[in-house]
């Protein structure tokens, strides 16, 4: 092999050195037509980008073109194939000859931008043409190589190599480039291997093939010339193929339609009844982020589409998979039943209807503001707006177009609003003036170093009423109160906690926080009116494989003595709140990664928007596609 | 065919291109240190032949066995075997002493001092470009190439053709030398075979895809005639060919003394003038069989 090798590195010398004198020349030659105001480096960097880009490309097509077209010549035939080596052995080295030569002028232009190319500033595209680069090279080099060998013309093959690597190059470009910014939706980590090993594999059996054919030791059968067509094709029909898939996978892609900025507007949802909860939390609103479309869903999987959407696709190499049309929105119950939901679709402005999934939705005017715009309910829904000057209310529904009225400055007073609303409603306790001492229809509860800021407290409602919430100082710190609606007031936790800024709520009712302050822990308090001593974080976690650092297990559930967690968008963790060893886990249907708000809890089950549709699960794991 | 074991088996070999069937159910048999002529017109398949016994082409069926390998595609057997083209094709830009050292690599039995030798003998200079190699340098370089590793089995097709005299006389020499060293098989195709007559054991004519006809060298040499014979009745049968006509005088060619003297006894070439034929004119005889 050494000898074969030293002949074609010879036969091929004289290109090979004219290449490279050039790129070395190209060096003085950059120094010296270079503007004035450029740095020496900085020219020498763009001498070698050119290099890069097209040089060395070009090289990779003018050595390979030469060397499969000599290598099926009639003086190869008469020099080389009487030796006592295999004509694959011959192919194979002056292939091998050709790549040398082009790794030393990589090595060079490396070298040259002192092995430091300056890639900071790449785009997203081009990071992934940059990783792409090696494997064109040899991509181009193995097909130019194989197909001016099989057509006996070097420019013949040469094109074709072009065409090849392009073909295979842009569908992959592009799904990288698709995953980057939106999901992960095929196992790329694989495919890319794949189509590699195809493409470097196929291309060496298809030379293989064609060296046996060119000099017959097999035959020229339409099945073997089809072999070399499907093998030099399989990387390109595998980057089509997958291309296809993620179109396919894109278009079955389910999110939940959420709010951009959820604040505490939904701080009413505090105050829902058990008997409204069900109604409240039993229907989602999703979307089909790839296609537009949106509709609202219940756990049977009844189904009433809000907005039909359409597939649209972007100018150059995204064409190649559908525009991610994400939408927000949000939906309010109101007292009777009825649903609005403020949806917005992009670009064009927030949509407002009203209805219910039974008999579908009507469309309101119009909301000619953009994200800053957010539902607000009660026994007067309303609609308000974060604007460069305050914030404005309009209530529902609009009666000869909205009626805006300014009721906060920007810098936080719409909280004041807000609550005096849920006060008016009948849903908030105020503070006396000797400020400890929380009143709420005549009933009082006193809390000694009580947090406020004289704004009514909106209440929680639990099974046994309507109970108020409020942290206070204490010498040593924080504490937590619980005003009972029969006029106690129990200390719950040692920190501090308060609806809406560290609480959240599941639909149960249940009230929880997580404690950061020694080992991470849930601080719950059941819809019952049970405020469970600390759950660790880390048991969860532990349980789902997640590290107990993790932030991402979540409250679904409080009731008849059990927890049920989301732990990570991957597992449904039901633990047993007085037996710390009774862990259960389900896992979930694959959701899309790095999303939050996937796992959406309901009164029966958990709502799971996944990469194949929406699925849900019941609280003992049972799940069931539903959309 | 020599007591000596078969070196080159070759059973029911055939070979087409594009439809068109070169070698038909070829068979043939070549016994250590044989030498054998194969005599057969343009196209009818002698470097077809040559290149399938070389693993350069696959034959379509039959088997072939020589220096106890067969044909795989890898090349082995070509390590094996000198191998003289017809047209004998170098890398330009080589000189003649790089070719050698070049082919010295892929040949385990590399001699380099027989190829010096040959060199010396055959005048050849090792400094030349072997671009600018005459046809008959070309020749004598191909020679060397194929003599250096003292292979077992020598495949010569068509050496001498287009050489001039001098260098011919090279290359018979250069044969004659690989005779003398013993226990080498060859095999030649030439067009002017009479010039190997001296050299050959066997005459195969190859015709229509197969061996048509084989012949001992000491036959042709000892038992081909020429006769003169008057009148219009030649006696045209097996063994007997027309060389030539002119009025009522004919030159016919006898093969075998049996057969002359069959057409002795049978008056039938009565008055002829009876004389040995030469080698030249037997082999062209025999190409028409």
């Amino acid at each position: 092999m050494k000898n074969l090798l030293k002949l074609q590195f010879r036969k091929s010398l004289l290109t090979f050195s004219v290449i490279a004198a050039a790129l070395l020349l190209s060096v003085p030659l950059a120094l010296l037509i270079k503007p004035a105001a450029m740095k020496s480096a900085e020219a020498v960097n763009l001498a070698m980008l050119y290099w890069a880009l097209a040089g060395i490309p070009l090289t990779a097509l003018i050595l390979a073109g030469i060397a499969g077209s000599e290598a099926a010549g009639g003086q190869a035939a008469l020099t080389e194939q009487p030796l006592p080596v295999a004509q694959y052995a011959l192919l194979l080295s002056s292939l091998a000859v050709v790549l040398a030569q082009l790794a030393a002028l990589v090595l060079a232009a490396w070298a040259m931008v002192g092995f430091a190319p300056p890639l900071e500033h790449l785009s997203g595209l081009q990071k992934h043409l940059y990783r792409f680069y090696v494997f064109a090279l040899v991509y181009l080099s193995l097909y130019g190589f194989t197909l001016s060998y099989a057509f006996r013309n070097g420019i013949a093959g040469a094109a074709l190599s072009v065409t090849a690597v392009i073909a295979t190059g842009i569908p992959l470009l592009s799904m990288s480039v698709f995953q980057d910014m939106a999901f992960e939706l095929i196992p790329l980590r694989l495919l890319k291997p794949a189509i590699v090993v195809l493409a470097l594999g196929g291309g060496a059996l298809a030379l293989k093939l064609l060296s046996e054919i060119g000099d017959r030791k097999a035959a020229r059968t339409a099945r073997a010339m089809v072999s070399v067509f499907l093998l030099l094709a399989a990387p390109m029909l595998l980057s089509f193929a997958s291309l296809g898939w993620l179109n396919i996978a894109a278009r079955r892609v389910v999110l939940p339609v959420r709010h951009m900025f959820s604040g505490y507007y939904a701080s009413e949802v505090y105050l829902y009844a058990a008997r409204d909860r069900a109604e409240a939390f039993g229907q989602l609103l999703v979307q089909k982020p790839f296609y537009g479309e949106a509709a609202l869903i219940d756990s049977g999987g009844k189904r009433t589409v809000i907005d039909p959407g359409g597939e649209t696709r972007g100018p150059a190499f995204t064409y190649l998979f559908p525009s991610l049309t994400f939408a927000s929105g949000e939906m309010l119950t109101g007292a009777g039943g009825e649903k609005w939901i403020l949806y917005w679709p992009g670009a064009a402005p927030h949509k407002l209807l009203r209805g219910n999934l039974k008999d579908g939705f009507t469309s309101l005017s119009p909301v000619n503001r953009p994200w800053t715009a957010h539902l607000l309910g009660g026994k007067e829904p309303g609609l308000i707006d974060r604007r460069d000057d305050g914030y404005y209310y309009a209530p529902l529904p609009p009666r000869g177009g909205y009626k805006w009225t300014r009721i906060a400055p920007v810098n936080g007073g719409y909280l004041k609003f807000l609550y005096e609303k849920i006060n008016r409603d009948g849903g908030a306790a105020v503070f006396r003036k000797d400020g400890k001492t929380l009143e709420y229809r005549g009933r009082r509860w006193t809390v000694p170093g009580a947090l406020h800021n004289g704004l009514p407290v909106p209440g929680v409602a639990l099974a046994d009423g309507l109970n108020f919430i409020v942290p206070a100082r204490t010498a040593d710190g924080y504490a937590t109160y619980l005003c009972r609606p029969g006029g106690k007031t129990e200390l719950m936790w040692p920190e501090y906690f308060r609806p809406a800024l560290n609480m959240s709520l599941t639909p149960d009712g249940a009230v929880w926080g997580v404690s950061r302050a020694t080992v991470p822990a849930f601080h719950i308090l059941t819809s019952e009116g049970r405020a469970l001593p600390g759950v660790p974080v880390g048991r969860i976690a532990g349980s789902a494989g997640m590290k107990a650092s993790d932030e991402g297990v979540f409250l679904l559930r409080a009731a008849g003595g059990y927890l049920w967690f989301n732990a990570g968008d991957r597992y449904l963790v039901r633990a047993a709140v007085d037996d710390p060893a009774n862990l259960k886990t389900w896992k979930f249907p694959k959701v899309v990664n790095n999303r939050v708000g996937v796992v959406t809890a309901a009164i029966d089950g958990i709502f799971i928007t996944a990469v194949d549709g929406v699925h849900f699960m019941d609280w003992s794991g049972n799940a069931k596609k539903i959309y | 065919m020599k007591n000596e074991p078969a070196v080159l088996s070759v059973k029911g070999l055939s070979k087409s291109f594009g439809g068109k069937k070169v070698l038909d159910s070829l068979d043939l048999e070549a016994a250590k240190g044989e030498v054998i002529g194969v005599l057969g017109r343009n196209g009818t398949g002698k470097t077809t032949l040559f290149k399938i016994l070389l693993d350069l082409v696959a034959a379509d069926s039959g088997s072939v066995s020589a220096l106890d390998l067969s044909p795989d595609g890898g090349g082995r057997l070509r390590g094996l075997i000198g191998y003289v083209p017809e047209k004998p094709a170098f890398h330009s830009f080589m000189t003649v002493g790089e070719t050698l050292a070049f082919r010295a690599g892929f040949y385990p039995g590399w001699d380099k001092d027989k190829a010096a030798g040959l060199c010396k003998k055959l005048e050849l200079d090792t400094g030349l470009k072997a671009g600018d190699l005459s046809k008959g340098t070309a020749a004598k370089l191909a020679w060397v190439c194929a003599a250096a590793h003292n292979p077992a089995l020598l495949l010569l097709d068509e050496p001498t053709s287009g050489l001039d005299y001098l260098v011919r006389d090279h290359i018979l020499n250069g044969l004659v030398s690989e005779l003398a060293e013993g226990g080498r098989t060859i095999m030649i195709s030439n067009h002017r075979m009479g010039e190997m007559g001296g050299l050959l054991d066997r005459v195969c004519v190859l015709k229509g895809g197969k061996i048509a006809a084989e012949h001992s060298a000491a036959f042709i040499k000892t038992e081909a005639f020429k006769a003169t014979v008057r009148g219009g009745n030649i006696p045209v049968s097996d063994g007997v060919r027309v060389i030539s006509r002119a009025g009522s005088l004919a030159e016919i060619a006898v093969f075998g003394r049996k057969k002359l003297d069959a057409l002795k006894a049978e008056g039938r070439i009565n008055g002829a003038d009876i004389s040995p034929l030469d080698l030249d004119a037997a082999f062209k005889l025999l190409l028409e069989e």
